[in-house]
């Protein structure tokens, strides 16, 4: 009796033509099974066998060997539960705006931390689940958050009044005060090559954690030092991410 | 005999030997995956040799309320399809070449269907095949492709529906839609 599209498949890879009253239920219901029965060569062509490729015996012992190397604090915190690591990761970056507030107090409010800090979770949480099937769309949607959302924010809140004051040294300032987040995300990160949509997520969780700095070192609310000296952080991080993986692709061809 | 999930269960509690076990049931058709999109054996064993690495250090990200079978091609195919992209060209058609060391000695006739296979499939777009292949050959329900692919079951049997009606296409476009038993490609 077939009930399922791999039965009924299976039938199929036995040479048999399967029909009866419960192949009428099921394909009644099963858009790719009915195609599949109305065309026969296409099952008959998908059950050629593939070519089976024999293991090279010394294959296991190289990857046993690989796993006998995962030791030490790396290790340890690259197999933490995604959740784990995630948090770690929060952990580490809030310790910046607020050493940025006990270092230096300075005219800055914070008054976008918060949804910068949900944006930053929500970045690393996709970034770092290497063991899930998350679709292009959502770490693009994703990535368009971490990276757009303080110059949208800005952009929409911030005035034209006021001196344009020295953008760079904003832009360097929250650079470089964010940068040591970036070797907490290469222990806790698990992948040795990342992909481009994962690098640049990670960028532009850098760049949140920069402008959340930002936000307490520096009291502008002119539009265009917000852009040019804050959002713009994280934009730089997310096109150094792509050129890096551009980069290592390169060397590895 | 212990189910997968038995043995994975064992193994992120420390069991090695049940790694062991898990390296025997799915190396082989993991090699067969990246073979379908690499011509190179050794570009195919090191993305296994990858897959496995990840496994390890994933182990307790694995749900052991879920099937394992879905949860492995996921990490498989996103390696693979990091690694295609990282080398932004074209996959190749490994069944196209001559066997390389590494592929079990075939007849020259099966070698002709299987190219023919992998000619009429290399003509439909990566979602579908994708579909296609995990469903057929690597041997996944539906519901298991949609998860290892992060799609709905429905998703997924879209796709294979849009992929068959292509393939459908193709083999007419070839001259083999009306293909027989004894026309040489048949199970």
């Amino acid at each position: 009796m077939i009930v399922s599209c791999a039965e009924l498949r299976d039938a199929f890879r036995r040479g048999e033509r399967p029909a009866g009253a419960d192949v009428d239920r099921h394909v009644a219901e099963c858009a790719a099974c009915r195609e599949l029965l109305a065309t026969p060569a296409v099952g008959r062509l998908l059950s050629v066998r593939e070519p089976a490729f024999s293991l090279d015996p010394a294959f296991e012992a190289q990857v046993a060997a690989d796993i006998a190397e995962e030791r030490g604090l790396r290790a340890t915190l690259r197999s933490l539960p995604t959740w784990q690591r995630v948090l770690l990761a929060c952990a580490g970056a809030a310790l910046l705006p607020v050493l940025q507030v006990w270092l230096r107090p300075s005219p800055g409010r914070g008054d976008w931390v918060a949804p910068f800090a949900a944006a930053f979770v929500l970045a690393c949480a996709v970034s770092f689940a290497s063991a899930r099937a998350t679709p292009g769309f959502q770490k693009l949607g994703t990535l368009a958050v971490a990276a757009g959302l303080p110059a949208l924010l800005w952009a929409v809140t911030a005035t034209d009044t006021g001196e344009l004051a020295s953008p760079g040294l904003c832009f360097l300032y929250g650079g470089a005060f964010s940068l040591p987040l970036l070797g907490l995300f290469v222990l806790l990160e698990r992948r040795d090559r990342l992909g481009p949509s994962d690098a640049a997520l990670l960028g532009g969780a850098l760049g949140l954690v920069a402008a959340s700095v930002l936000e307490y070192h520096c009291a502008s609310a002119h539009r265009g030092h917000l852009l040019l000296g804050h959002a713009s952080i994280g934009w730089a991080f997310v096109a150094a991410a792509l050129g890096w993986v551009q980069f290592r692709g390169a060397r590895a061809r | 005999m212990q189910s997968d999930e038995e043995l994975m269960l064992a193994y992120v509690r420390g069991d090695a030997s049940a790694f062991h076990e898990l390296f025997r049931r799915y190396a082989s058709a993991l090699l067969r995956l990246m073979r379908r999109e690499l011509s190179s054996q050794s570009e195919a064993q090191d993305l296994v040799q990858q897959t496995f690495l990840q496994i390890h250090r994933a182990r307790n990200d694995f749900d052991l309320s879920r099937r394992l079978k879905p949860w492995v091609y996921t990490i498989a195919l996103n390696l693979k399809r990091e690694y295609l992209r990282g080398r932004k060209r074209r996959p190749t058609q490994p069944l196209d070449q001559s066997p390389e060391p590494g592929v079990d000695a075939v007849d020259p006739e099966r070698e002709d269907r299987a190219r023919a296979l992998r000619r009429v499939l290399s003509s439909l777009p990566r979602q579908q095949r994708e579909v296609i292949e995990l469903h057929w050959f690597d041997e996944l329900s539906f519901q298991e492709v949609g998860q290892a692919l992060g799609i709905s079951t429905t998703a997924a049997k879209v796709r294979a529906h849009r992929g068959y009606v292509r393939l459908k296409e193709a083999l007419t476009g070839l001259g083999l839609g009306n293909l027989a038993p004894e026309s040489g490609i048949e199970p």
